[in-house]
């Protein structure tokens, strides 16, 4: 039981449900709730239980890829569940998900069905926009940013101003072009199976070319929809901003996949101190927090986001060191776990 | 048999190069002290996802 639990833990991948989270406070916070923990917790667990569902059948459409890009990483591809019980899994997390939803407002009902069914079409056949090259960069972020983020708003009311769709529209610009460097870890699997991603269609440069447009786009949008902007703010968000493309050309110019994963990594974090501003500011402007007080915390933030991405482009992330879902009977001499051991990167 | 097996010491140099164990990092330390600030000032949802970036930047992640 307890093993059962641990593998449905690492399956809903703990990395993207606090990047998930993260958008759900935005959009608390967009709807001036920012600090209502209670409300939080309830659009967390319509949020979890659709990331579940979503991953359960990514993971069943994905099988055979998993195996060639990600040996021992997914517990479906190294048969530590059976296809049967991650079903089961994807389909009781969605109905959590809409029952969870249920409780807030019908409008978070919509979102979550509509989360769903896009989630289910982007992995499955005969839909399986995960094929379909830039659409799927453009598919996959309206799952990961709006269903949070607009569920975080229907948390706290049931309108939707303008301004919550024009934030909605930065932050899913800014969220496509980091999902785009997701295939750069898969290339190898995802050419093999004739997955046609961005990456494998266009290459290297006009990946990382796309990318910077997202995010300078992205950006902007962010800046121009955010309420009560401060010239802080925009300073924090600019330099993020500068970071990510200076990252995006060192990427450009191919130095190596160990290299790579460094700078993904560094770029993510970015990403995500991008969206941890963002909250921060409309906590802060909703707490009636300004001067010195606003522009210190604002400060530290951009300079904590700031060198944890200069110390992951440096040295790279930590890696685990032993293989999550390695069968157990399987006969590997070093050089060759130590290959597996490499791919920990999420 | 290899679930659960530690690589050695000198593999895990040259695969992974120098990054910093967690808790280690000076920006841990800084981050953790800003989260407690942040609470403290009764923002303590703020301070938590301060503390959820902090705690996955040392682990690599594309998104």
């Amino acid at each position: 039981m307890t093993r059962r639990l641990r593998l449905i833990i690492v399956l809903a991948r703990p990395a993207v449900v606090a990047l998930l989270a993260m958008f759900t406070a935005t959009g608390l916070a967009e709807a001036g709730h920012g600090q209502d923990k209670v409300l939080l917790a309830r659009a967390l667990v319509v949020v979890c239980a659709f990331l579940l569902f979503s991953v359960a059948f990514n993971d069943l459409a994905d099988e055979a890829i998993d195996r060639v890009n990600l040996p021992g990483q997914r517990p479906l591809a190294a048969g530590a569940l059976g296809r049967t019980e991650f079903a089961v899994i994807g389909v009781a997390a969605g109905v959590v998900a809409l029952g969870a939803s249920a409780t807030l407002r019908w409008q978070a009902v919509v979102v979550t069905a509509a989360g769903l069914a896009i989630s289910a079409g982007y992995s499955l056949r005969p839909v399986r926009l995960a094929d379909r090259g830039a659409l799927a960069s453009m598919v996959l972020p309206a799952c990961y940013v709006a269903v949070p983020y607009l569920t975080g708003i229907f948390a706290a009311r049931g309108a939707l101003h303008p301004g919550d769709l024009f934030l909605l529209a930065g932050l899913y610009l800014g969220f496509i072009g980091r999902i785009l460097l997701k295939d750069f870890r898969d290339v190898r699997g995802d050419a093999l199976f004739g997955k046609r991603t961005f990456l494998v269609r266009h290459g290297r440069r006009w990946t990382c070319a796309f990318s910077a447009c997202c995010w300078a786009a992205g950006m902007l949008v962010i800046l121009v929809a955010v309420h009560r902007p401060t010239a802080a703010l925009a300073a924090a968000e600019a330099g993020c901003l500068c970071g990510a493309l200076w990252l995006l050309r060192r990427l450009a110019a191919d130095p190596g996949a160990r290299r790579d994963e460094c700078l993904i990594s560094a770029i993510a974090i970015i990403g995500r101190g991008v969206v941890l501003l963002l909250f921060a500011h409309l906590s802060m402007t909703g707490a009636g927090w300004a001067g010195w007080r606003y522009n210190l915390a604002i400060a530290a933030l951009g300079v904590l986001t700031a060198g944890m991405a200069a110390s992951m482009a440096r040295n790279g992330p930590i890696t685990r060191t032993t293989i999550p879902f390695a069968p157990a009977a399987a006969q590997i001499s070093g050089p060759a776990m130590n290959r597996k051991a490499s791919a920990g990167y999420r | 048999m290899l679930a659960g097996m530690e690589t050695s010491d000198r593999d895990r140099a040259a695969a992974y190069g120098r990054a910093p164990r967690p808790g280690s990092s000076l920006w841990t330390v800084i981050g953790v002290t800003l989260a407690v600030l942040m609470s403290i000032a009764g923002l303590v949802v703020v301070g938590v996802m301060v503390l959820l970036l902090v705690g996955l930047s040392h682990y690599g992640s594309n998104k």
